[in-house]
């Protein structure tokens, strides 16, 4: 059990403080919250690696951003490739599952980035952060006159009309939502550390406004399909 | 009013429980454990007490000494022992004014 706890963290972790920390272990029996405590530390260590030479300080990005960035650019190419077979599949019959399940992919790739990049680490990295909302905003203005385009009764300007309005209602709706998980976001991690027991119902007051961007969501496709 | 370690994060209170065990003399890890936990009243976990000794030592506020039989003690530096006495004039000032706005003298 305890061996297993260690091999938890890194192995340059292991190599400085392995020894010492299984001698600390051993003093007494391990209780679950220690064990989360251990799993929670091992999660940091790798993370940060602190600890371990002034290099890998304050180098690279915070993790939530690294998570939330590469969402934002997976959830982009997602709604790319489930909006453009849409776009060609309009003409035809019934369209395949696979866009089902990449636009599905999207929106849960979505919300992870907003989740990720509305931490309050990513705020030290504006224009990164502002570059991940664009992604997708630009891939889904694409997309949307592609779609627009497809069929050839819509006057291209009323489609162009349509892909910018869509565009734009999900973008603001996706900035205001991670306005609003920023602010809130930053507010719990500050109840967090004086009330760790509220931690559920901060999730949930967290993640109340991704709401705000699945309705900007849900009107940008009635726009694209009125 | 900064009750914080600089740039410590969640791990700013741990990191001042072990600054304050540390400072009546070198201890190793169980031992701030046990101290800390004997001090407050609450438990200390494992992990929280290597994340913060990390991020101590990183900063130069404690170091390492040779360890005796796999425990390894640590000291506090100078600079630990600076920042510390900072943080708790800090604290007890604001204690102070706590205690003055609701009418009752400190000590």
């Amino acid at each position: 059990m305890t061996s297993l706890l260690i091999r938890c963290y890194p192995a340059r972790w292991r190599d400085r403080y392995g020894e010492e920390f299984a001698a600390v272990l051993a003093e007494r029996t391990l209780g679950p919250f220690d064990v989360a405590d251990i799993v929670l530390g091992a999660l940091d260590a790798h993370l940060h690696l602190r600890g371990l030479g002034a290099a890998s300080h304050g180098k690279g990005f915070a993790m939530s951003l690294r998570i939330g960035g590469y969402a934002a650019i997976l959830g982009g190419l997602l709604w790319l490739v489930a909006l453009a077979g849409n776009a060609i599949n309009n003409g035809g019959e019934s369209p395949s599952p696979l866009l089902g399940y990449s636009i599905v992919g999207a929106t849960v790739m979505t919300l992870v980035a907003l989740m990720g990049l509305s931490a309050f680490q990513a705020r030290s990295h504006p224009a990164l952060t502002w570059a991940a909302f664009a992604i997708p905003a630009m891939a889904f203005a694409q997309e949307a006159a592609a779609a627009g385009a497809t069929p050839a009764a819509v006057s291209p300007n009323v489609a162009i009309a349509k892909a910018v309005a869509a565009a734009v209602t999900m973008a603001i709706a996706a900035m205001s939502a991670g306005y609003a998980q920023a602010r809130i976001g930053a507010a719990a991690a500050g109840t967090l550390a004086e009330r760790p027991e509220a931690g559920t119902n901060l999730i949930v007051i967290t993640a109340l406004t991704e709401i705000i961007v699945l309705m900007g969501f849900v009107i940008a496709f009635m726009i694209n399909a009125a | 009013m900064n009750p914080r370690i600089p740039e410590l994060g969640r791990f700013a209170e741990p990191a001042l429980l072990i600054l304050v065990s540390l400072s009546d003399g070198p201890k190793h890890g169980y031992a701030i454990m046990a101290d800390v936990e004997a001090g407050t009243g609450r438990p200390l976990g494992p992990g929280t007490l290597y994340a913060a000794l990390a991020r101590l030592e990183e900063r130069g506020f404690i170091e390492a000494l040779a360890p005796v039989d796999r425990r390894r003690p640590y000291r506090l530096t100078a600079v630990g022992a600076t920042i510390l006495a900072e943080q708790l004039r800090e604290l007890s000032e604001f204690v102070e004014l706590g205690l003055r706005r609701l009418g009752r003298t400190p000590g």
